[in-house]
């Protein structure tokens, strides 16, 4: 169904003609996000630039009855961000930092603004942003909050919602709110919180209040490796049982090690079987004692070597090595899928050895690193989108291992979200009391059903299946 | 399996190696223009994915984003998964040429003025005679032309009397301080930059022989057909009898190095230089990598860097130029953005001019907060964008090639000018 020609005249009012398209290549290239299994196109695509030009869209959806959803930069790895048909608010032309107030330590930026870029700007202040996800050169501040983003600092930091202190937001039925203001303490119920990691179906965040940490004085660097994997995570579990909470705590399995050393050589040694990534956000003499408890742990474990960064250099490169990690699979595998389970943390060695031992039985090759001190694991499941059941057998392993998650009292999602392909495995992990609330606020706030649909929620049947190459011509990714 | 339009199967895998991560999305100029997923690295492999796949009855909405590519190669540098943008984007250009819409008239025209020898030597000539009359600042302040033309109007240098190579080899014995000798290298002029830039040249041969080198400036050179790369062309059948990419000037020297002081000439030469030639080097590479003569004393002019693309993004020469203006000036201002495009990249000034002045106004921008007289870089397209950007712009400063900053400062001392007075 070919979007209805006044709906277009309507947007181009509101935003002018060159922000907005409709042209076949166009909305090719929003095909997918992150996640290139889910194959959907929209038919337009509307480039705002105001929290007006926003509301003004979202009420013409609203009166066409026209589904929507809000777009970041499309690193989202849970299908958030496609649509099938309907239209694709597209926020990146909404980048800027709009107030930064260092003394009181907090920012105003609109949804569009680079993770990194928002730390580039205030670090001349001593100020970041914790929440930094490994996609942090491109993602928006906008998908941070949608999908509650976490990284490796967020161990000690906290994840995205330890970070927004207010919103402006969308609603929607195009109305605009304001939740939470500049300052911590704050007045009833924080709504602005409810909104994070609601994965976009909630309203489209225009304007976000972000809290800003000083950043850290000085840096302790340490890489343990290790023969034997679980010797990694059981060092994770002895780490954090000592009272000591390092600001990040990494886990890189073989496999990733050797994809990003064939590409970037940034010194990890490629015969280990694991290695941990340890920081502490000091340099002082106590953290010269944890850092001397955290080796005599790691070594007690089976650490066969354990160095400390010497310069900031150092320090850059190995960070830069884990970050590169899923990018650098692209040179050992055509495609892969990005499992995002969560286990308490002292399940970690049992859950590796599970996820080890699922991939064996489907036949698949896995890469593992994790956020080892939150206990969310990654794993990176490898497949060939060229042979007809590829995709489906990663998909199907990554339920198996999902399901093991689970089993060990864990979650389906760290950090990803649920977007699309794992929506139907909530009702495993929720009761049907816990999901009828959930969708009852969602109906509550959406009513029409039009923001963002199909996604987060089991939807059963109601919803048609976004089936990879539903409105694209066969091949077209993947 | 589908069948491919465009691609070798190697490439095709090489274009798979995309994992659609994004990463390489807030590095793309353009993409930081217009917000676009299909303008940015990630939108538009999709693209030529699509049309390498799929016998589009009409793909000229793919090319559209297509041809609005710089070319600049940021997006090499941010794919953590090293996929080749820059060769994929070269056979799509080549079969855009060759099977759907062939270069626009101008384009062509262009190419062949600046990069034919005779065609370019009337060129030049006009041009110089423009220049003496003051006709040119006439034409830039009257409006007279459309903006991109008088951009490059008033970006162009003081031209020269004559080109830098002559009808017989040039050598230039070394002349280091202390009587020292190393290697013979061989200088690559090249099309523009020989006619437009010779005195580029002659600071890097001067420089070179102060740093104990001997230059040879072979007769009988050509262009080097990196513009035509980058727009599409196949030189071999594309300008006829103009001999575009014939290196054989070179191929007898016995040089130790081809140097090349161009960084777009450069990074396609380090690419499609034929078997026999010198090993090609960037002038400035070859410099620093094998231990500069410092200068004794340092310019004092505030000098920022703005970084060539093909030099940064192509040729991975990121600490270099840094290393040598460091030693020849006392304030080196760090430019924000310096890897980001300036907008010039090749024809694009011409082909694509709205785009073009939204890219290098971001540039000028960020010259605009640093407080520097000199601009260093190190290609002409990019000295002539951002000189001609500069002046329209109202901000007086110089742009000058990083080895010119060099001659300068080794200027300051009084040994260095005798010896090049003789
Ligand atoms: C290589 C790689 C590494 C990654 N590493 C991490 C990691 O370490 N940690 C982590 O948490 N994630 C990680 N991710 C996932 C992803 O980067 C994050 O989910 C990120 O927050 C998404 O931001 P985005 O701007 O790309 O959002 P998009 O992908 O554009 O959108 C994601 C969702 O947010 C919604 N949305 C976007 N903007 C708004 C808005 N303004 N208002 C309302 N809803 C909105 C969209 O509708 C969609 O549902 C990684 C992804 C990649 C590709
Ligand atoms: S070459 Fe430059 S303009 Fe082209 S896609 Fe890459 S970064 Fe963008
Ligand atoms: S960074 Fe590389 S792999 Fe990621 S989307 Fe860009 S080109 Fe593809």
């Amino acid at each position: 169904m070919p979007l209805n020609d006044s709906l277009t005249r309507r947007f181009r009012k509101i935003v002018g003609r060159p922000n907005v398209d409709t042209g076949t290549a166009e909305l090719l290239t929003f095909a997918s996000d992150g996640l290139t299994l889910h194959q959907a196109a929209p038919e337009c695509v509307v480039y705002p630039q105001s929290t007006g030009e926003v509301a003004a869209i979202v009420k013409a959806c609203n009166r066409a009855g026209v589904p929507f959803v809000a777009r970041g930069a499309g690193t989202g790895l849970s299908g958030g961000a496609i649509i099938d048909g309907g239209v694709i608010i597209q926020l990146s032309r909404m980048n800027q930092i709009i107030y930064l107030s260092a003394d009181n330590r907090f920012a105003i930026v609109q949804p569009g603004v680079v993770n990194s870029y928002l730390s580039l700007q205030t670090r001349p202040y001593g100020l970041e942003f914790a929440p930094d996800p490994s996609s942090q050169a491109a993602c928006t501040i906008g998908g941070n909050v949608a999908e509650n983003a976490g990284g490796p600092h967020t161990l000690k930091q906290g994840v995205t919602l330890n970070h927004v202190l207010g919103q402006t937001v969308v609603m929607a039925d195009g109305q605009v709110a304001t939740f939470g203001g500049p300052y911590l303490a704050q007045t009833g119920p924080s709504f602005s919180s409810f909104l994070v990691g609601s994965e976009g179906t909630l309203g489209i965040t225009t304007e976000v209040t972000v809290r800003l940490v000083p950043v850290a004085a000085g840096i302790t660097t340490m890489l343990a490796t290790f023969a034997d994997p679980a010797g990694a995570t059981d060092s994770v579990t002895a780490i954090l049982a000592a009272r000591i909470l390092p600001s990040a705590l990494e886990f890189i399995d073989q496999l990733c090690i050797q994809a990003v050393e064939a590409h970037l050589k940034v010194g990890f040694p490629t015969d280990a079987g694991a290695i941990l990534l340890i920081e502490l956000d000091t340099d002082d003499e106590r953290s010269k004692g944890q850092a001397e408890t955290i080796e005599a742990l790691c070594r007690e474990h089976g650490a066969i070597d354990f160095t400390l960064a010497q310069s900031e250099e150092e320090r850059q490169k190995l960070w830069l090595g884990r970050k590169h990690v899923a990018g650098a699979m692209g040179k050992i595998s055509p495609a892969y899928y990005t499992n995002d389970g969560v286990v308490p943390r002292s399940r970690l060695t049992d859950i590796l050895q599970a996820v080890y031992r699922i991939a064996g039985i489907h036949k698949l090759k896995v890469a593992n690193i994790a956020h080892a001190g939150d206990g969310n694991i990654h794993p990176l499941i490898l497949f060939d989108p060229d042979t007809p059941d590829g995709a489906d057998r990663a998909l199907a392993c990554s339920e198996d291992i999902l399901a093991a998650c689970l089993e060990m009292g864990g979650s389906l999602s760290g950090e990803h979200g649920i977007g699309l392909e794992k929506r139907e495995m909530m009702a495993r992990m929720y009761s049907g009391a816990d999901l009828a609330h959930m969708r009852r606020l969602r109906n509550g706030l959406s009513p029409l059903g039009l923001l963002n649909p199909c996604k987060l929620l089991p939807e059963g049947a109601r919803c048609g299946e976004v089936k990879n190459g539903a409105t694209l011509p066969e091949g077209t990714w993947l | 399996m589908t069948a491919h339009l465009m691609f070798q199967p190697d490439q095709a895998r090489q274009l798979q190696t995309c994992i659609h991560c994004g990463l390489c999305l807030p590095s793309c100029p353009t993409y930081m223009v217009t917000g676009r997923e299909a303008d940015s690295p990630r939108g538009r492999l999709v693209l030529m994915n699509s049309i390498d796949r799929h016998e589009w009855s009409d793909r000229s909405g793919h090319f559209v984003h297509i041809d609005r590519c710089l070319g600049c190669l940021a997006c090499e540098t941010a794919c953590p998964s090293g996929v080749p943008y820059g060769s994929l984007l070269e056979q799509v250009r080549s079969f855009q040429r060759r099977e759907v819409t062939p270069l626009k008239l101008g384009s062509r025209t262009i190419l062949r003025w600046t990069t034919a020898p005779v065609l370019r030597r009337r060129l030049t000539r006009l041009l110089a005679w423009l220049q003496k009359l003051r006709l040119d600042r006439l034409a830039v302040r009257l409006r007279l032309l459309p903006r991109p033309l008088r951009m490059q109007l008033a970006g162009l240098p003081k031209l020269p009397a004559k080109s830098f190579t002559a009808a017989a080899e040039q050598r230039f014995e070394p002349r280091h301080p202390e009587g020292i000798h190393r290697e013979t290298v061989a200088l690559f002029a090249g099309c523009v930059m020989d006619s437009w830039f010779a005195n580029v040249h002659a600071a890097t041969v001067r420089v070179m022989q102060w740093n104990g080198y001997t230059v040879i400036v072979p007769a009988g050179q050509h262009c080097c057909g990196a513009l035509h790369a980058h727009a599409g062309i196949d030189t071999a059948t594309g300008a006829k009898g103009e001999r575009v990419g014939d290196m054989s000037a070179f191929s007898q020297t016995g040089a130790a190095a081809l140097i090349v002081n161009s960084a777009g000439c450069g990074a396609h030469l380090k690419h499609a230089a034929a078997d026999g030639l010198p090993q090609v080097v960037d002038a400035v590479e070859w410099l620093v990598d094998n231990g500069l003569l410092p200068p004794v004393h340092k310019l004092p002019e505030k000098v920022t860097y703005d970084a060539p693309c093909h030099l940064f993004h192509a040729q991975k020469i990121v600490q270099q130029p840094e290393a040598l203006l460091r030693a020849a000036c006392e304030n080196l201002i760090p430019l924000p953005e310096s890897e980001v495009c300036c907008g010039s990249a090749g024809l694009y000034s011409l082909t694509e001019p709205d785009l073009s002045r939204q890219i290098l106004g971001r540039k000028l921008a960020m010259l605009e907060k640093v407080d520097a007289e000199i601009v260093a870089t190190a290609n002409p397209g990019c000295q002539m964008q951002i000189q001609g950007g500069l002046k329209l712009d109202g901000q007086r400063r110089q742009v000058r090639h990083t080895l010119e900053i060099l001659d300068a400062a080794y200027s300051l001392d009084e040994t260095y000018r005798r010896v090049f007075a003789e």
